[in-house]
């Protein structure tokens, strides 16, 4: 824990450095689903606090409010008006959560073998709620980008972030899916190492999706002609053009 | 611009004319309601009001025919890319 310390130090940087920019963007905007994104980043930042300093309940009741508001945040973003599995989806992300926090409380209440067993169940349960965030967002943001792929109405790094959304919710599946295999403490295996490799991808991943920078930008619109030419229109020639 | 864009694209296809003209109309309908503001930097719900009020409107000034069934098509495809207004 205390070598991961450091680790995890520079992933809440990154988390606040991303909320922050966010936080910026919502006051310009004003847009209330930004503002979740802003709270999804700044809890997840407050999630790895408690983590590094070995609070694991508060670690995991963070980790379950902070995945609830990530689903609201997809909801609001991606499914206005649609048909959405959002209240499946958080009932099921409660009612894991509310298990995560019971097999924690028995390990730690329990003797040596059952330890085993509700660490097991608390790994289960919590995995299953990460693996249920990536997965709906992995296919909010695939749906959305399929709709307009083939479209050059829309900027090429636009698509791009939809690819990075993709491309960090698989990380945050595996991530979820790989809980099931971490050793109980102490000790490291092959699936915390994997874990941490996609929790390093994941936020690059996240940190670049929503803080792109220009020259990122620049270079992924190499070769797209952006020429929106309606604004030099006068009202009276957008009218006429129309009839 | 990506919103415009797309819209505006939609619009060209379901009204037969110019990308850039729909564009244009997409932007004023939008001025007509929120003057000091850009399709971009509307919220979901008032981009949907818009293309339910303004938007129908111009249709029927410039003679548009069923531009009750416009309004609705480019809302159900406004509804379709609705992230577009935060991820872009």
């Amino acid at each position: 824990m205390y070598q991961a310390a450091f680790l995890f130090i520079i992933f809440l940087v990154f988390r606040v450095i991303t909320g922050a920019f966010l936080f910026k963007t919502w006051r310009e905007t004003k847009k209330t689903n930004l503002l979740l994104l802003v709270i999804f980043f700044f809890m997840n930042a407050l999630t790895l606090f408690f983590l590094v300093f070995g609070n694991l309940m508060l670690y995991d009741v963070n980790t379950i409010i902070t995945m609830v508001i990530g689903l609201i945040f997809i909801d609001r973003t991606f499914y206005q008006d649609r048909k959405s599995p959002f209240t499946l989806l958080l009932v099921l992300t409660i009612v894991l959560g509310s298990l995560t926090i019971i097999s924690f409380t028995m390990f730690e209440l329990s003797i040596i073998l059952e330890k085993n067993v509700a660490f097991l169940l608390h790994n289960i349960f919590v995995g299953a709620d990460f693996a249920i965030f990536g997965l709906w967002s992995f296919i909010a943001a695939s749906g959305s980008l399929k709709a307009f792929s083939s479209s050059d109405a829309v900027e090429p790094w636009v698509k791009g972030r939809y690819r990075l959304v993709k491309f960090y919710s698989i990380c945050i599946i595996l991530v979820g899916s790989l809980t099931l295999f971490t050793p109980v403490e102490g000790t490291v295996n092959w699936a915390l190492l994997v874990i941490l490799v996609a929790n390093i991808l994941r936020i690059s991943g996240e940190t670049l999706a929503w803080i792109m920078p220009n020259f990122l930008k620049k270079y992924l619109n190499r070769g797209y002609a952006a020429v929106d030419l309606s604004e030099e229109l006068t009202e009276e020639e957008i009218m006429e053009g129309m009839r | 611009m990506n919103v415009t864009n797309l819209l505006g694209e939609f619009l060209a296809k379901l009204t037969e004319r110019k990308p850039m003209v729909c564009r244009g109309m997409i932007r004023l309908a939008v001025l007509d309601k929120h003057p000091a503001k850009t399709p971009e930097q509307l919220r979901y719900t008032e981009l949907k009001d818009v293309f339910n009020t303004t938007l129908k409107t111009r249709l029927e000034n410039v003679s548009i025919s069923n531009p009750e069934q416009i309004s609705q098509e480019i809302i159900s495809h406004l509804v379709k890319n609705q992230s577009l207004l935060t991820m872009a």
